[in-house]
């Protein structure tokens, strides 16, 4: 009896959190006026300017599934190391058309784990599409036509610990599977500590009068190095811990430790020490392998996003010279179609190529999207010091002065930990303060929904362009002697072809398929140019022709010499088209 | 068939042994059952010293078995790794690697072997590809290294739909040629039953298509391209893998035996080399160091140090297992000897173990003979010595058959039998046996040993003790290949002092790393240490073995 009292309490406070709308007047339906371009009163509310740990999102998740069962599902595509579900969503109007007959849309965050608003903006994604479902136009036809896979995060088992366990805003990175950085035998013996028990961990600092660094006199909360000719105050100790292990050296060894799940993809890879941070081989990272299936098992996706942070990129591959043979340039047209609206659509970041304007990395996410699947893909890096006060900056000083007037006219001070003596073990008298984990690199909570909506905003724009495939005309030209000829043109009416350059070299996947049921078939052939009579005749299979391509905003011709004159259906079999059927009614 | 009547030069004697063995009948390989039965069985004669692991199985349902002889709950005993069936075609593989656990276990109570497997462990996975292998079982014997899974060779959309087809029924898959100009093949003039591609350089016009037995079954112009199966062992590891390749996978790793086989030798960090039987050959002729492409981003040389080990071990692998005609480094993209070497950062050797030795012809004592072709074709060399040693099949002749996708053309079907060409005739496997055996408990004695010797202790007067040792690598391997150094999967050996109660360290490190330690040489080390006691000291690597001492100081 207490039990089910206590239950009940708990379910109420669940739902009091997620889904009914609140007594209070002000969020009553008629006392709300809907701001442009935002589901004014969505079944699930969801605050956009806070993190959700792994349970969170899997709450929110499951919130938006039970609100809208038509339109998304939620599944597992695999376990992380931890043993955690990696949620994907798939988003669609499931009442038109099956998923794997439209073409689909790939989006996922946080793959590296300290990077987390990644997975908010997915979810925001994922919420947005199914709240404005009934209320946009432009959104119920996209997905009439297309389905999205999103997962909120990729790396669940670490993105907890960057949240819960000690810190700084640039660790883990890594999943949580046990390494031995240093190679001493041992694995994570000697990771960061929140040494004076503050709950974070930030930076240490040791007075002396011959250390290289002294206070800025412009802002005293920070150091700056000394004049060259200057005798300095301080010296920099890094990040708090303590020499866990005893071998004379502190923090060397962290959890989950330095490797890369971002080196980790089966394309382009190289082991680690030629690509720091690559594991054993492709796909040693559990979390990987399963995305990685997952992709394979829906061949649908044609393009695919995938969030980090920071800097305010909009980054396509390839990640290496070596790798450039797989960005054709039909292929390139279209990413920087796609990147220049971008970085138009999001003041602040910058369309790149990922090894010559960032840096080479092998084994990247997006190259083997791209390189593996012929999947055209981007990688975003969220947040920029742009969004600081809409400045560009030449130096590192430059933009730590504005973190901190950020931190201090925007912030109130909230993102900073102010210097506070500490006695160690090791160092002796010493300083501990600085910036928290959450700051520098995860977008403001005030900046996070404008963040999101942005990027979403790109990928929407990119998902558009997948193909759409539509039979657009079907020619019939009596031969004489009951024998038929009928062409028809394939149209694809947006920028991304059905097979990217590399995948129309490689043969990554099937052709598309171009059938004619109903009639007797005594040829079928590729019409490769109308006016100069030019075609390929196919023997294997005439009645269902195989084209390498149906290009972006273009058009594929084939053709039937039949006999008969009864109806006929003409059907299209794409990947990455999707599926459509045209029937002739007489 | 013994039309060839060649004078032979070869060492009479070898001959008459290879006759000999044959003359007793041996046992021919054995399938994938018999050989999990050989493996229980030794595992439980021999349960103290071994143990048995299925990593993984196969799509086909088959076992990859792991056997472990020596210390077997030991983790700091220097291992060698062995595999066979990289390349399933290689049946031989299996067969050597069995036969090695089986007289290593079969000896283990003489004084020698039982002091070997105190000191080293031996991983053996004698067969990576028994998918593959087992078809030299059935019924329909042709040359296979893919596994069970249903693959795209050609990447046309289909599945296997165009495999070959047994169109003589002799359950052999051999090759046709069809006569027609646009042929690009020619026989061979020192032997007509071998088929050479013809030679522009010598204004050889082609006579035949060649291709392998079967039909089109798709119409793309290609035969057999899309048969069962499968993705190659060999072909789906990282080291310069082939992507989109028939047989290589859809990523590297892709298979569940592959990362099956790679997981278990991560966990495996006591392995110091790795031995492969199967295509890849670095010990009938050493891989040669290569400046330029040692120095590349993406190394793809042997390193400097590393080639000098490979050349000696190479010298002493033919001296054990004798010299060879036409020795000749072989390696294979996306293949495991490599990839044990460049990413597992390993020792490693590869041999097909079976080598077909020269046969030399003296023109002037055959008045039919006339030698037109002058270099050594290692097909045409093989039918001398097949025609000349081998009892079983091994060649069929060209038959004129029917082929409905040549009509009104002359087909023929025959050719070499599969297997023969990469696999010793089951009579001559004893004495490789015997050879390769000698040469793995040869090699196991390379490995890197450590050893604390200088050991010297001084008193420096008010309590004060100095320490001071060398830490000595006794083998001649090195406790880390020059490519390990680099990467984080071979441990640095490692030093670590304990101190008695209220010693404390004036100078030195209580654990230090060493980044190598060559065979053959020393680190010297030293603490200064406040107050009497006996400190202990822990020095070396799971590929070296760990030493500890013990030293007072008074």
């Amino acid at each position: 009896m207490k039990n089910k009292v206590i239950y009940l309490i708990y379910t109420l406070l669940i739902s009091g959190a997620f889904l009914s709308i609140p007594e209070s007047k002000a969020q009553r339906v008629e006392d709300i006026f809907k701001a442009a371009g935002t589901p004014s009163n969505p079944k699930v509310p969801v605050s956009w300017n806070r993190y959700y740990t792994y349970d969170g999102i899997s709450s929110i998740c499951d919130e938006l599934v039970s609100a809208y069962p038509d339109l998304i599902s939620k599944t597992s595509v695999g376990k992380s190391y931890e043993d955690r579900d990696i949620w994907v969503l798939e988003i669609t109007d499931s009442k038109t058309k099956s998923p794997e007959d439209k073409p689909g849309f790939y989006i996922d965050g946080n793959i590296h784990s300290n990077e987390i608003q990644g997975s908010e903006i997915s979810l925001y994604t994922a919420w947005y599409l199914v709240e404005s479902f009934n209320e946009n136009a432009f959104i119920n036809s996209l997905l009439k036509e297309k389905v999205f896979y999103i997962v909120p995060t990729i790396n669940p088992d670490a993105r907890d610990n960057y949240m819960k366990a000690p810190n700084t805003a640039n660790t883990p990175r890594s999943g949580m599977i046990p390494f031995d950085d240093d190679r001493d035998g041992l694995e994570d013996e000697d990771g960061l500590d929140d040494i004076n028990g503050d709950g974070h961990v930030t930076y240490m600092r040791r007075k002396n009068p011959n250390g290289r660094y002294k206070i800025d006199p412009d802002n005293p909360k920070w150091l700056i190095r000394a004049d060259p000719d200057e005798a300095g105050q301080y010296e920099f100790l890094g990040s708090e811990g303590f020499d866990n292990d005893g071998d004379g050296r502190v923090n060397e060894d962290r959890v989950g430790g330095y490797y890369d799940p971002n080196r980790d993809w089966g394309w382009d890879w190289q082991p680690d020490y030629i690509q720091r941070g690559a594991l054993k081989y492709p796909f040693s990272v559990p979390e990987n392998r399963a995305v990685a299936r997952f992709v394979m098992e829906h061949p649908n996706i044609a393009g695919a996003q995938s969030y980090h942070n920071s800097g305010g990129m909009i980054l396509r591959g390839p990640g290496s010279s070596s790798d450039e043979i797989s960005f054709h340039d039909t292929d390139k047209s279209v990413y920087d179609a796609i990147g220049k609206l971008g970085s138009k659509i999001i003041p602040g970041y910058e369309y790149m190529v990922l090894y010559t304007d960032l840096y080479p990395a092998f084994g990247g996410e997006l190259s083997w999207f791209h390189g593996g699947r012929g999947i055209f893909t981007f990688t975003n890096e969220l947040f920029t010091s742009r969004y600081f006060f809409n400045k560009e900056y030449k130096n590192y000083n430059e933009r730590m002065k504005d973190a901190f007037e950020f931190d201090k006219y925007l912030l109130f001070e909230d993102a900073y930990v102010e210097w506070t003596p500490f006695d160690h073990p090791i160092y002796g008298e010493i300083e501990v303060g600085g910036f928290k984990r959450n700051y520098s690199r995860a977008d403001p909570g005030f900046l996070l929904e404008s963040d999101a909506h942005r990027n979403m905003a790109f990928t929407i724009y990119h998902a558009y362009h997948t193909p759409k495939l539509v039979v657009e005309e079907v020619e019939e030209k009596d031969l004489g002697k009951g024998l038929k000829e009928i062409t028809v043109t394939i149209a694809n009416k947006r920028m991304i072809p059905t097979h990217s350059g590399n995948d129309i070299q490689n043969r990554i996947n099937p052709p598309d398929y171009i059938s004619i049921t109903g009639l007797e078939v005594l040829a079928g052939m590729v019409v490769i140019d109308e006016d100069l009579k030019i075609t390929k005749e196919q023997q294997y299979n005439p009645h269902q022709i195989e084209v390498e391509n149906i290009p972006g905003m273009g058009v594929v011709k084939v053709r039937w010499i039949v006999s008969g004159d009864k109806d006929f259906s003409i059907s299209v079999e794409s990947q990455k088209g999707g599926n459509l059927t045209w029937s002739k009614k007489s | 068939m013994r039309k060839y009547k060649y004078l032979l030069f070869i060492g009479i004697a070898i001959l008459l042994h290879f006759k000999s063995i044959m003359m007793l009948g041996q046992v021919t390989y054995r399938d994938h059952m018999e050989m999990s039965q050989t493996l229980k069985d030794l595992q439980s004669k021999h349960s103290g010293i071994t143990k048995l692991i299925s990593l993984t199985k196969t799509q086909g349902g088959k076992d990859i078995w792991a056997l472990e002889i020596g210390k077997v709950s030991s983790k700091n005993q220097p291992g060698l790794a062995i595999l066979g069936g990289v390349d399933g075609s290689y049946i031989s593989g299996p067969e050597l690697s069995l036969r090695f656990a089986e007289e290593l276990l079969s000896s283990s109570t003489t004084d020698s072997i039982r002091n070997l497997l105190d000191s080293v462990s031996f991983y053996i996975i004698p067969n990576v590809s028994p998918d593959a292998s087992e078809q030299y079982f059935s019924d329909l014997k042709y040359t296979r290294n893919k596994n069970s899974r249903g693959t795209d060779d050609d990447r046309d959309g289909r599945l296997n739909e165009d495999p070959y087809e047994d169109l003589n029924s002799d359950g052999k898959i051999t090759s046709l040629r069809i006569k027609d100009p646009k042929g690009t093949w020619i026989t061979h003039p020192d032997d007509e039953r071998v088929m050479i591609p013809a030679d522009k350089k010598e204004g050889e016009k082609g006579q035949y298509i060649l291709i392998t037995e079967g039909f089109d079954n798709d119409l793309d112009k290609n035969f057999n391209e899309d048969g069962p199966g499968g993705i190659i062992f060999n072909k789906n590891l990282p080291y310069k893998f082939e992507h989109f390749k028939p047989g290589a996978g859809d990523y590297p790793v892709s298979e569940i035996e592959t990362k099956a086989v790679l997981d278990f030798l991560y966990e495996k960090w006591n392995v110091f080399a790795v031995l492969t039987f199967g295509p890849s050959d670095n010990l009938s002729a050493p891989q040669q160091f290569n400046k330029s492409d040692a120095e590349k981003q993406v190394i793809s040389s042997i390193l400097e140090s590393d080639a000098t080990i490979n050349s000696f071990i190479s010298k002493k692998y033919n001296e054990i297992s004798g010299e060879k005609s036409h020795p000749e480094t072989r390696i294979s993209n996306g293949g495991f000897m490599q990839w044990a070497y460049f990413h597992y950062g390993r020792l490693s050797f590869g041999t097909p173990a079976f080598y077909i030795p020269e046969i030399k012809v003296e023109p002037d004592t055959l008045e039919s003979y006339k030698k037109k072709k002058e270099e050594f074709n290692p097909e045409v060399n093989f039918m001398r010595w097949a025609d000349s040693t081998l009892q079983e099949e091994y060649f069929l002749d060209w038959t004129a058959i029917q082929h409905p996708d040549f009509p009104n053309h002359h087909v023929e079907v025959g050719g070499l039998y599969p297997y023969v060409r990469n696999n010793p005739p089951a009579g001559i496997m004893d004495s490789i046996s015997r050879t390769h055996n000698e040469f793995i408990v040869w090699l196991s004695a390379q490995r890197p040993v450590i050893q604390i010797i200088n050991i010297q202790t001084e008193s420096i007067g008010k309590n004060l003790f100095r320490l001071d040792m060398d830490i000595y690598n006794q083998g001649y391997f090195p406790a880390l290949s020059e490519i390990g150094i680099n990467t984080r999967w071979v441990k640095k050996p490692k030093i670590s002092l304990t101190l008695d109660n209220g010693q404390d360290i004036i100078s030195g490190h209580p654990i230090q790393l060493l980044d190598k330690l060559d065979g053959d040489s020393g680190h010297h080390i030293s603490w200064l240490i406040r107050e009497k006691g006996t400190v202990k000291v822990e020095a070396g690597a799971p590929q070296m073995g760990i030493q500890v001492i013990e030293v007072e100081l008074k």
